[in-house]
């Protein structure tokens, strides 16, 4: 993937295949790891996030707001926590209307039955008091 | 999921806005939050807004519980080194529709959750410890600082109220304003409240002094101005004096009537950035001084009225009506005594009669 001056990436996804979304993201992850002046990250609706983003994620040098709406997003493996914890330079995350679902509840099929987990989230804020 | 404490607390983050609208987040979701928010110094913005009528999966069911662990974390008016201890940098939205329930309610707007940390942390501690002064017209320090009753405080107190009346044609060698007597004087556990009240003053040593503190309030009463119209003799005047009193009772007016303009705007101050102005600055001094500073002025029965000395060219000096003076005490002291006149009226505080006070 060619590298370019790009400081944003935006991803509108949509219901669908899920292999045609995981070629998405796939193809999301690609540009994330060749562009590494990207600071904004917006994924809308319905973009699969496997596990290969994450670490895409985790991995990239610039990003520094993460913009994850409109979607549902698991914390299988602590993968939320792991961005967040390795990635130190994320200032800014939207979660707007995305649900975090735990992991028995995505293994089940889905967040048809929401269980919302913000150990994550909570986890966050520890730091400070250490 | 279960992640161990010591997993937790490893976490460092960066984060500085966080938004969480619509995510399904519950009473107890809001709770841990609250619990997470009491360490963290670095999210400034916590969005948990939601409204009804989208997704019903997304919509944030927060209800008095949460809110009001959200306004603990923020605001917990609870004592004066509650308040200090808030979370003075997270600011929280959230959907206009939920009211926050504090225990100094009705005194707060309901919707303080709102407008609660909009400045800086700094601004925001002082406003919520301005807010408790004012909300509970003084009570709000009076359990507490019963237990920091020492005096030496008084004297930082007044020395800022005195300092504006510093008078360059006083001598110095036999004055000494007290806001340089007490500029140094180490408050020991008491400086911590102050520090928390004032911003963190203390030195590296741990003490707190005055000339920190003060500073930062401007002058209480208006600079006298040199009356050299005619040559008629200028009078001294409790006029400064009178004017702190007009203006303590115009506040202690305000207070009782709440449709009062003063009130109003007082109030209005509040939730003006600028709200560190001379009213608020008063307020405070309002508080401390009326608890323990004025009755001070009645501990000694007034002096006989002092000659006003005549100048050189015949013309009789402006005095200045009111003088701190301290005496410097036995080598090792910083003060023996410490008198205020305020006209004919002359008070000596000695620390003997310092010390017994405070037993």
């Amino acid at each position: 993937m060619k590298s370019r001056n790009v400081h944003t990436l935006e991803f509108n996804g949509k219901s669908g295949d899920s292999n045609q979304k995981r070629i998405t993201c796939q193809f999301l992850c690609d540009i994330l790891e060749s562009n590494t002046n990207i600071k904004r990250l917006i994924l809308r609706q319905s973009t699969r996030f496997t596990s290969n983003l994450y670490k895409a994620i985790e991995n990239h040098p610039s990003l520094e707001e993460l913009h994850i709406t409109n979607m549902g997003i698991g914390t299988k493996e602590g993968l939320l926590r792991k961005i967040l914890n390795t990635s130190r330079r994320v200032k800014y995350l939207n979660l707007n209307r995305t649900i975090i679902v735990a992991a028995d509840t995505e293994a089940q099929g889905g967040y048809g039955n929401i269980s919302v987990s913000v150990v994550e989230v909570r986890s966050l804020f520890r730091a400070s008091k250490s | 999921m279960e992640i161990s404490q010591s997993q937790l607390l490893k976490y460092d983050h960066s984060l500085e806005h966080l938004n969480l609208s619509n995510t399904g987040l519950t009473n107890d979701d809001v709770v841990l939050i609250a619990d997470a928010l009491k360490f963290d110094t670095k999210l400034r913005v916590l969005s948990l807004g939601g409204k009804k009528g989208r997704k019903e999966r997304c919509t944030n069911e927060i209800a008095s519980r949460g809110r009001k662990a959200l306004s603990e974390v923020l605001f917990n008016a609870s004592s004066l080194d509650s308040v200090a201890n808030s979370n003075h940098t997270c600011r929280v939205d959230i959907a206009s529709d939920l009211h926050l329930h504090t225990s100094l309610d009705p005194c707060f707007h309901e919707d303080l959750l709102n407008i609660l940390n909009k400045g800086s942390p700094k601004d925001n501690r002082r406003w919520k410890v301005l807010s408790v002064l004012y909300a509970t017209s003084g009570l709000g320090i009076g359990d507490e600082f019963e237990t920091y009753q020492n005096l030496k405080v008084i004297p930082e107190l007044l020395a800022f109220v005195t300092a504006s009346f510093e008078d360059e044609n006083l001598p110095t060698d036999e004055t000494i304003l007290v806001g340089d007597e007490v500029a140094h004087v180490n408050l020991g556990p008491h400086g911590d409240v102050l520090d928390k009240l004032f911003g963190g003053l203390s030195d590296e040593n741990g003490a707190s002094s005055a000339s920190n503190i003060f500073p930062r309030l401007s002058p209480l009463f208006p600079e006298e101005t040199e009356d050299n119209s005619g040559d008629e003799l200028s009078v001294e005047s409790d006029e400064s004096f009178d004017s702190y009193d007009s203006e303590l009772e115009d506040l202690d007016d305000a207070f009782e009537e709440e449709e009062d303009e003063v009130y109003e705007s007082f109030d209005k101050s509040f939730l003006d950035p600028a709200f560190c102005g001379e009213r608020a600055r008063l307020t405070i001094m309002f508080q401390v001084v009326q608890k323990w500073g004025l009755p001070l002025l009645d501990k000694t029965p007034p002096l006989p009225e002092q000659p006003v000395a005549a100048g050189e060219d015949g013309k009789q000096k402006r005095k200045r009506s009111t003088s701190w003076k301290c005496e410097p005490g036995k080598k090792g002291k910083k003060t023996s005594r410490m008198s205020l006149k305020k006209g004919s009226k002359e008070v000596v505080i000695s620390q003997r009669e310092i010390d017994s006070l405070l037993s």
